[in-house]
């Protein structure tokens, strides 16, 4: 049968028929879980993002306006990343400077835990990351299952 | 007791002071512990009459003090109390991990009832049996 890869188990060994079609499948697939995985951050990245802005304080005014989803870029590690916070600063070359100046508005704000906001509350981006830990890993799961081949 | 009171029963014994989720603003040097609620709980089914349930509380550390030199000798002693601590009874509760997840963050100069202090924030993350 042509078109069709077959595994075959002899006395004197296992043939696999097929193996340029098998080969072309696999690097299909591949490219599709890339394709699905980024997708897939890009959504979570939009999400958490929004999700956080809703949780920000507006007593210091500009922040909401300041959130930001990077790029989905590849880190030291060789795993697919995507930023999300506020202030963005060293985004645009694949990494988050702390040191750049403007991060020093945005840190404070999110970790002076013991300072009460009229709307919103310190911690907006951690909160609304562990909210919805559960949610991307399902989202993610779900991107990956559509890329199967 | 929650893991706020946990946290104090080790810092205490390393010899720190710390207030629970309030931070003394009348006074320099101060540390506390602020509880900052934490991951969703994990629930293990094992069997028909038994769930285990693990909660993941996280907490912050706050450190004031007026000498950078001295805020990050206490940043110092609280990292090696309270750090990689794994499989351990405090306070009766069974933490399976206790750990830093972010390390010390300097916010700046703020002002307090007694003067000017540097404030920094230190986070981590817990796993205990409920």
């Amino acid at each position: 049968m042509t078109g069709l890869t077959t595994v075959t188990k002899k006395d004197t060994g296992m043939y696999i028929a097929n193996v340029e079609g098998l080969t072309a499948k696999l690097d299909r697939y591949a490219d599709d879980m890339l394709d699905k995985v980024i997708q897939g951050l890009k959504e979570c990245g939009g999400e958490l993002s929004a999700e956080s802005v809703k949780l920000t304080p507006v007593d210091v005014g500009e922040m909401r306006s300041r959130s930001f989803v990077s790029d989905v870029y590849v880190n030291e590690s060789g795993n697919l990343e995507i930023a999300v916070g506020f202030e963005r600063h060293g985004v645009e070359t694949g990494t988050v400077n702390p040191k750049s100046k403007g991060v020093l508005y945005a840190v404070p704000l999110h970790e002076r835990t013991n300072v009460r906001h009229k709307v919103g509350q310190a911690k907006f981006l951690e909160t609304a990351r562990n909210n919805f830990e559960r949610e991307f890993l399902q989202s993610m799961r779900e991107y990956c299952r559509e890329a199967k081949p | 007791m929650s893991v706020g009171d946990d946290m104090k029963t080790l810092l205490t014994t390393a010899g720190v002071t710390a207030n629970k989720n309030y931070l003394d603003m009348s006074v320099q040097n101060a540390v506390a512990i602020m509880e900052t609620g934490g991951f969703s709980p994990i629930k293990c089914h094992g069997g028909h009459a038994t769930t285990v349930t693990f909660d993941r509380p996280s907490f912050q550390i706050l450190v004031h003090n007026a000498s950078k030199a001295t805020a990050n000798t206490v940043i110092d002693t609280i990292i090696t109390a309270l750090d990689n601590r794994a499989n351990e009874t405090i306070n009766g509760h069974f933490y399976q991990s206790v750990r830093m997840s972010t390390p010390p963050y300097y916010l700046g100069l703020l002002q307090t009832g007694a003067g000017e202090t540097n404030e920094y924030s230190i986070n981590f993350v817990t796993q205990k049996n409920r």
